[in-house]
This record gives C-alpha cells, sequence and structure tokens, in this order.
C-alpha cells in the first residue's frame, strides 16, 4: 500500500484536490441515480456520503469511490416494484431494509472468504449485463426526456410501461426535449473537449449547471400563477445530513426482498471488484478482495441506518478519482465530506434542476456503457462469449434485471459443462526412429501395438466420451492379430468412481476378448483409487507404469514393455521392417509429441 | 464401533475442524461484520417487533355469568384447540346488561361476541351498526341460548312469609333488586312485576301503582346483579332479593342452608341473547372463532353445563334432564305486556319510560 508508508502533505493536498473533484461529480450522479431506483434523490445524495465513507474507509483499495450506481439502482428499482406505487413512505423503508440485506449478504460473502468466487463469472457475463442494464436506463429516462409522466407500475414489463408511457394522451413537452436535447448535445462536446484539452474531469457538473441555469432565465424552471413550472424539476432536498433512522418494515417484504437483495450483493461486488481490480492492476496494489467484500457490505448496512440506498463501487468517479492524482483511502472519504459539505450549501438550488437535464445525463452516461470496442472483440473472439453475452443482456431486457446475472453464470456453466465432458483422444505411432509421436495417416499400420493418448476430466459428465474413446481404442487394437494396447493415462485427471467403474469394466472385458492392455503414466490420485478399489487382484501390477519424475517417461516403459511382452510373435511388416521393436536394447525409444 | 459411526464421527471431527479453521483465520474487519450484522437484526427485529397474534375472544356479558362462562369457556377452549390445533384465550367481562352494551357501542371494550341479558340490549347495538340486522338469524332458536327469570330469595324459614308479588309491598319489607337503568336484573323485575299485575286483572295505573311502591321499599339501587346479591347474602341487607332465577340458585346453594329461593306464582320469561360483534371481529379477524364460539353455546354439552349452572337450556331434552332444581312457575313472555323486546325498552325503560314515573335513583350510600 502506497499510504501506509510516509503519508504526508504532498499526499494530503493531491487527496483533497481528488476528492473536491469527485464530489462535484457526485452531486448530479447520486440525484440521477436515485432517479433510476425512483426514489427521492436526496436518497442518492446520503449514499455519497454515508455507504460511500465507511465503505471507502474500511476498504481495501486506494481508489475505489463508492456510492449509487446506476446498475444497482436499476435493481432496486425492479426490486421496490412489489410495493403499491402510491406507497412511497413504505418503498423507501423497503429500500432501507434493502440496503441492510445486501449488507448482511456481502459481509457473509466476505467473512466466510467467498469473495475470489467471483471470478468464476464470466467477464462476458458482466459486459452482457451492462448492455442490458445501459438500455434499461434508457428506456426508463425517455419519459422524463420527453417530459412525460411515466406510466406503469414496477410490476408491468419495461417494454410495455415505455409504450404506455408513449401512448398517454398527454402532448409532448417540449421544452423538457429541448432541454434533455441540450444536456445530451453538451455532454458530448464537454466530453470531447476535455479529451483533448486535458481539463478536469467536470463534464457533467458543468453541463447540468448550464442546463439549470439556461432553464431558470428562460423561465421554465419558475413556477407560474398556478404553481406550475414549465418543465419538471427535481424533488427538492432538505439542507440536512442524513440522521439515524431504524427501518419500520413489514415483516412480509423480507421474501420479495431477499432474491432482489442476492442480486445486488453479487452485483455489487461484481462491479466493486471489477473496478478495484482494474485500477489495483495499474497502481500494483495489493487488494485483499475478501476486506473489499467486507467494506462494501459494512457499507451497505451501515446506509440502510441512515437512508442511503444500496449502491457499489462507481466506475466513473473511480476513475476520475485515480486520474486526478488520488494518493490514498482518504481521498474517497473526504469525497464524501465533500458531498455532505455540497448538500449543506446548495440544497435547496438543486431543486432547480429539470428532470429532463438529468434524464439528458442519464442517457448519455448509460450509451457509454455500451463498450462498443468491446462488444466487437467478444463477438470476434468466439461463439461462446458472443452467446453468453447475448444471452444476459437479453434476459436483462426480456426477464429482469435482477436475475441477469444469475442467468449468465447458469449459461456460462451449461455451456462449459460439456466442453470439460470432453475426453481428447490421439493416437501415438512408434515411428522408424523410434520417436513415440502423434500418428498421421501416413503412417503405415502397426499390426501388433496400438497406442492411445488420452486427456480430460474423468468426471461423471465424461463418462460416455470415456467409454466411447475406450471401445474405439480396442477396436483399433483387435484388428491386430496380437491385440497389444497402450493407453497414455498421464493426462487423466480427477478420475470419480463412474469412471473407474467404466475403466474397470474396460480392463475385465480386454482381458476376457485377449486384449493386453498396458496403463502408462498412471498419477497419483488414480493410482490411489485403483489400490483402493484393489485392482491388483485382478489386473497385473506389471500392466500399470506410475508416472514418475526420472527422464525415463513411463509411456516409454510401457511401450518397451508392450514388445517386450509381444517378443517373436511380433509379425507386424512396420515394426520389423522398420527396427521398431528390438527387444534387446534398452533405450530403444525416445518420446516425442 | 461401525464403520458407518467411524464415518461419522470422521465428518463430525472435520466439520469441527473446518469451524475451527474459519474462526482462527477471523480478521479484526470479519468480527466488526459479524457484530454489525448482529446488531443490525437486533436494531430492527426491536424497532418493528410486534406479539405473534394470538387467538383471542373477548366475550362482554351481564353480571351473574361469571361461573356460567368461566366453564364454558375452558369447555369450548379445548374442544375447539382439539378440533383446529389452536388455544384460543377467551376473555369475559361482566357487568350490568345495558351498561356492558353501552361500553362496547362506545369502543371501551373491543368484544368479539356480546351474550347479554335481554335481546334489547343487542338491539342498541344494532342501532350503532357495530352488530348487523339480522343477527338473530345467524344461530339457532333465535341466537337465544337459555331463558331464565326473576325468582325471590329470603333468608331461612322464610321469617317474613313472603310468596308472590303483593307481599313484597307490606310494610316494612325491604327489597333488594338492582337498578333497571343498568341492569338485566333489575330491567325484568320491573318487567316481571308489572305482568304479574296486568295480567291478574289490574290496569296500568295500578301497575305503575306497584311499580312505585316497589322502588319505595327497595332500600338502594345497585347498578348490576352480582354486587346486588353480595349485598343481600353476605351483607345480610334487606328481606328479599328479588333476582335471576340462576343467581337465586346459586345464592342459596351457597349459603349452606340460610337462604331460600321462593318462587312467586308468576314471573317473566326472560330471553338472554348472544351475537357476535361483526365491526370487532372484521377487526380482528376473529369471526369464525366467534361464531364457533356460540354456535357451541347450543351443543348438547354446553345446554347441560348451562342447565347445571341454573340458566333453562332452550334444548328441551336438556331442560328434562335437569327439570327437577327448576320450581314451577308461570311464565309469561314478553308479547303479553309488550309489543317485543324493543317495544318495552322504550316503553318502560327509555326517556319518559314507565320507569321514570316510578323510580329516582337510588345509589348505595355507603357508611
Amino acid at each position: 500500500m502506497t499510504n501506509s508508508s510516509g503519508y504526508g502533505l504532498r499526499e494530503l493536498q493531491k487527496d483533497v484536490q481528488a476528492a473536491l473533484t469527485v464530489s462535484v461529480i457526485s452531486l448530479p450522479q447520486s440525484m440521477a441515480y436515485a432517479l433510476i431506483a425512483g426514489v427521492d434523490p436526496r436518497f442518492g445524495l446520503y449514499t455519497a456520503i454515508v455507504f460511500a465513507a465507511v465503505a471507502s474507509a474500511l476498504g481495501s483499495s486506494s481508489h475505489l469511490v463508492n456510492g449509487p450506481t446506476g446498475a444497482v439502482s436499476l435493481v432496486v428499482f425492479s426490486a421496490l416494484s412489489f410495493i403499491d406505487a402510491d406507497a412511497r413512505v413504505d418503498a423507501y423503508e423497503a429500500m432501507f431494509l434493502l440496503a441492510i440485506m445486501v449488507g448482511v449478504v456481502q459481509i457473509a460473502i466476505g467473512v466466510l472468504k467467498l469473495g475470489g468466487l467471483t471470478r468464476y463469472i464470466s467477464e462476458s457475463v458482466i459486459t452482457g449485463f451492462m448492455v442490458g442494464a445501459a438500455v434499461l436506463t434508457i428506456i426508463g429516462q425517455v419519459g422524463n426526456a420527453l417530459g412525460l409522466k411515466n406510466q406503469g407500475t414496477g410490476h408491468q414489463h419495461v417494454f410495455y410501461r415505455l409504450w404506455l408511457t408513449l401512448t398517454q394522451s398527454a402532448p409532448l413537452n417540449f421544452k423538457a426535449i429541448a432541454i434533455s436535447a441540450a444536456s445530451i448535445a453538451l455532454s458530448m462536446a464537454a466530453r470531447r473537449a476535455v479529451r483533448r484539452y486535458r481539463l478536469p474531469q467536470l463534464d457533467t457538473f458543468i453541463v447540468l449547471l448550464l442546463v439549470t441555469v439556461l432553464a431558470y432565465f428562460l423561465g421554465w424552471s419558475r413556477p407560474d400563477a398556478t404553481g406550475q413550472t414549465a418543465v419538471g424539476l427535481n424533488e427538492a432536498v432538505p439542507q440536512n445530513l442524513p440522521g439515524f433512522h431504524i427501518a419500520v418494515i413489514q415483516w412480509k417484504w423480507l421474501a420479495p426482498l431477499s432474491s432482489s437483495a442476492v442480486a445486488i450483493a453479487f452485483l455489487g461486488l461484481l462491479e466493486a471488484l471489477a473496478i478495484a481490480k482494474a485500477i489495483a492492476s495499474e497502481t500494483r496494489q495489493r487488494l485483499d478482495v475478501n476486506q473489499q467484500c467486507l467494506a462494501e457490505g459494512l457499507g451497505n448496512l451501515a446506509g440502510g441506518f441512515f437512508r442511503c440506498m444500496p449502491g457499489s463501487g462507481s466506475l466513473t468517479r473511480s476513475a476520475i478519482n485515480y486520474q486526478s492524482g488520488a494518493t490514498s483511502k482518504v481521498s474517497g472519504v473526504l469525497a464524501a465530506g465533500f458531498v455532505a459539505l455540497l448538500v449543506l450549501a446548495f440544497a435547496p438550488l438543486t431543486h432547480y434542476i429539470p428532470r429532463a437535464g438529468l434524464a439528458g445525463l442519464l442517457i448519455v452516461a448509460a450509451s457509454r456503457l455500451i463498450d462498443l470496442d468491446r462488444l466487437r472483440y467478444v463477438a470476434r473472439a468466439g461463439v461462446y462469449d458472443a452467446v453468453l453475452l447475448g444471452a444476459t443482456a437479453f434476459s436483462a431486457l426480456a426477464i429482469g434485471v435482477e436475475f441477469a446475472i444469475l442467468i449468465g453464470v447458469a449459461v456460462s456453466l451449461l455451456l462449459y459443462a460439456p466442453r470439460a465432458a470432453k475426453l481428447r483422444v490421439s493416437e501415438l505411432v512408434v515411428s522408424n526412429e523410434r520417436i513415440v509421436r502423434n500418428r498421421v495417416s501416413s503412417d503405415p499400420k502397426c499390426t501388433a501395438l496400438t497406442i492411445y493418448d488420452l486427456e480430460g476430466d474423468l468426471f461423471f459428465g465424461a463418462a460416455p466420451a470415456l467409454e466411447k474413446c475406450l471401445d474405439e481404442a480396442a477396436t483399433r487394437a483387435r484388428e491386430g492379430s496380437t491385440g497389444h494396447l497402450v493407453l497414455r493415462v498421464k493426462r487423466l485427471r480427477n478420475p470419480d468412481a463412474v469412471c473407474l467403474e467404466k475403466l474397470e469394466h474396460f480392463l475385465k472385458e480386454s482381458h476376457r476378448q485377449g486384449l493386453v492392455v498396458f496403463l502408462a503414466g498412471v498419477r497419483a490420485d488414480l493410482e490411489a483409487a485403483i489400490g483402493r478399489l484393489r485392482f491388483a487382484q485382478w489386473f497385473s501390477h506389471d500392466r500399470v507404469f506410475v508416472e514418475t519424475d526420472d527422464a525415463d517417461s513411463a509411456t516409454l516403459k510401457a511401450v518397451r514393455a508392450a514388445y517386450q511382452h509381444l517378443g517373436k510373435d511380433n509379425r507386424c511388416e512396420h515394426c520389423n521392417g522398420g527396427r521398431v521393436a528390438d527387444p534387446g536394447a534398452s533405450q530403444a525409444a525416445y518420446y516425442l509429441v | 464401533m461401525s464403520t458407518r459411526n467411524l464415518h461419522g464421527a470422521e465428518a463430525r471431527v472435520g466439520a469441527r475442524l473446518r469451524f475451527a479453521r474459519l474462526v482462527r483465520t477471523l480478521r479484526p474487519l470479519d468480527v466488526v461484520g459479524i457484530a454489525a450484522i448482529a446488531v443490525a437484526t437486533i436494531a430492527i427485529g426491536a424497532r418493528n417487533y410486534e406479539p405473534p397474534a394470538e387467538l383471542h375472544l373477548l366475550n362482554v356479558s351481564y353480571d351473574p355469568t361469571r361461573e356460567l362462562y368461566r366453564d364454558l369457556n375452558a369447555r369450548f377452549a379445548k374442544q375447539y384447540q382439539a378440533r383446529t390445533g389452536r388455544l384460543p384465550r377467551i376473555e369475559q367481562s361482566h357487568g350490568g346488561s345495558s351498561r356492558q352494551a353501552r361500553s362496547v357501542i362506545a369502543g371501551e371494550q373491543a368484544a368479539d361476541v356480546v351474550t347479554l341479558a335481554l335481546p334489547s340490549d343487542i338491539g342498541a347495538l344494532v342501532k350503532r351498526g357495530v352488530v348487523a340486522d339480522a343477527w338473530w338469524k345467524r344461530l339457532p332458536n333465535s341466537a337465544r341460548p337459555y331463558t331464565s327469570t326473576i325468582a325471590f330469595v329470603v333468608r331461612r324459614g322464610n321469617p317474613r312469609g313472603l310468596r308472590d308479588w303483593p307481599d313484597l309491598i307490606r310494610p316494612g319489607i325491604e327489597i333488594i333488586t338492582p337498578d333497571p337503568k343498568t341492569s338485566g336484573n333489575g330491567k325484568l323485575s320491573v318487567l316481571a312485576a308489572y305482568g304479574a299485575v296486568v295480567l291478574r286483572g289490574g290496569t296500568d295505573a295500578d301497575a305503575r301503582a306497584y311499580l312505585k311502591s316497589f322502588f319505595d321499599h327497595a332500600a338502594f339501587l345497585d347498578p348490576a346483579a352480582r354486587s346486588t346479591a353480595n349485598a343481600f347474602a353476605v351483607e345480610r341487607l334487606g328481606d328479599v332479593h328479588v333476582a335471576w332465577e340462576n343467581e337465586a340458585l346459586r345464592e342459596v346453594a351457597e349459603s349452606k342452608g340460610e337462604l331460600e329461593i321462593v318462587m312467586p306464582a308468576m314471573s317473566i320469561q326472560a330471553d338472554p341473547s348472544v351475537a357476535w360483534v361483526d365491526a370487532n371481529v372484521s377487526l380482528h379477524h376473529t369471526e369464525e372463532l366467534a361464531r364457533a364460539y356460540l354456535e357451541f353455546l347450543f351443543t348438547d354439552e354446553a345446554q347441560d353445563l348451562i342447565a347445571a349452572m341454573g340458566y333453562r337450556p332452550t334444548n328441551v331434552a336438556a331442560l328434562e334432564r335437569h327439570r327437577e332444581q327448576f320450581r314451577p312457575v308461570e311464565l309469561f313472555f314478553i308479547e303479553r305486556i309488550a309489543a317485543s323486546w324493543e317495544d318495552a325498552e322504550q316503553r318502560f325503560f327509555g326517556e319518559n319510560g314507565v320507569v321514570d314515573s316510578v323510580y329516582h335513583p337510588k345509589p348505595r350510600q355507603l357508611p
């Protein structure tokens, strides 16, 4: 860790600078993510204060900035959909409970040291999820961008809600459309300017400031005689800090919230760990994955008692934190403190932010989540990842964002299992130069000795493949008059009962048919297994060649033993013609694959 | 030790070792996390704890039925538990019948069922909309599980020779009976006395004169039946206790020969009635239990118990089985002196009714 030794004034100065930048960006983002979750914007700000401070202070990563995030907020929105749309207070209390439940799951993952398991979730699943989440975010903001009241309830499908919103009888609000269009255009221009002139990354903040000021001076955000404003405004944020509050809940909420809590817990960890790992790989920080899980969990749990939404690591804010020169966790904690100060100073002003302006920013931010380069890369890499990505994105849109990652993981397992169940089999041959190598079709047929090399995992799923391979080898060996078979089992791993039984059955059957089988390169686990199963009672130990460390390969020993066993009976043209088999020469065969 | 046991023991040892390893590798932040989960669970649990909803029923009844419902409740609870597996907790409340009805109307008592002295007391609940109009059609026998009447209790040997209604207003006789404004017993005493005059050829004016004299002979008017009974039997006040027949039977039985029961030649048939309180059972989700409870009162088991407690069961067979404890008396129905119980309530006990013309409140002056 860079901060443990010699944290001085210089480092503090850098951290303060980064924290200021991050907090200014946090303000609009947090309110926008609350908008995605369909809750009061102040809860987004509270999350950027309490959750962010706790998770940053306890976390392992030096640069990860925590707070509300788009993906988590999407799941929060659908998690709260079971509560009646009019019961806003109930929905808020349920959200605080949800944050606590997410925290409990994440802490459990951290304590049980299961954080490492997240690496089994394929990158393609995450990419697919991001695509689905981005599309959902954009769809969800169409109503706000057009100045229409969002229609439908969370129970209804997102596309149906969009249809209801677009087909309602209310006219389009062209002032709102102007604001959202302006904020989209300005964001894109501002990002370009920031890139080109290497400016501080305050583009979202400045764009939001611009459209808010613009709307105010056009009189669109000032109430008319009837108290209405021309465009919908952000809900007022009270000018105070989040207070301690124990959620007032109904116990029947626990069941509908639990699956979402697990989904958010995993999603949040994946998001946070992916960002933390990406930055850590550049800073060469050693990341403690389980500590990070605990920190996220404690942050969510504590946040649930201070009116916070569930949150995670933010990609944009973490990147800006890093690029702004943050040196340690201090910047993350300071950023949370600065957000608190900003809320105290400017909370009433946030009421003048037009909702269409936030919607425009969200649409831009969401479309940036769709990383076209990465999609192209995945599509070119192979069908497997493309299917995985497509299935995850599709299930996010069609089934539900909270199930998308679980479905993605299930699909990846489904796709992986058949591949794992495959055994690679190749026939080897002893060449005229006494080299054991892969047989090519031009090699003459050897009627004396057949050598098969097997590779793969010997778990129950592979049993049919194993049976097929063995049958093929036996058939091939019986074609020769003398029927000698060497099975190279060096690269068979983790034999289980089903496969061992298949092997035993094969060996006994071969013996009955007069086939002489040698097992070459038997590894320790297989040796132990056949020992326990007492193969020795019916299978000569002379035909088992255990894999050893010495230079002389077990396979070569087996081949020599097979030729010795063949002895004078070997009338194979290939063997005798090429002087392949010479029982007299002890160092007769070389080995090469 | 068999192999299986050996494996079981090995597995247990293995599990314990794994657990021990997990505990050893706990770091301070892990401990903080576990503690945080515990604190959060307790905080949420304590903030939102509600005592488990138990099966609970409140029976608001009139005054002398304490022993009756104590026994009936125990029998019913046992039977209900055997049938449904859930043990209901039944609470009972007693007092002057009209006063009990008023307190249910006022919401002071959240009665699930009412078992009151007069059908008109339940009528008062109907007028306020807390009991359904057709309450008397929902149970057998117009929702009257038992009847009773008014009897006299006198001292041993009947020293004042009191045999019938006219004897009570002889000079020097002190009558003990409850207040008709609050008590079912008090009301029925009035109706029985009135009937005893008019049904023997007297006019309304004769009957009112009799009632005026009757209340003049009352030393005091207690609000409810049981306290009145105690005044007569325990405190030995007055010469005659004009009481519920069931209360008279209980009093005499407990007096070890000190008291005697005297049946007047003529008395009124009282129709105590029962109903579940619709407004409250829907609130408490106890409709099923309340209905089962009241239906139980009409079963043979309950009817026998009712008879044994001195109430006249409406089940004829049960009444026959306990015939000997009920003295013969000429019972007249309310319809002989009024159109109905509601009409009687209106005419006798309403504003400027018969009672208002003959009685003035006479609360007991405690020394």
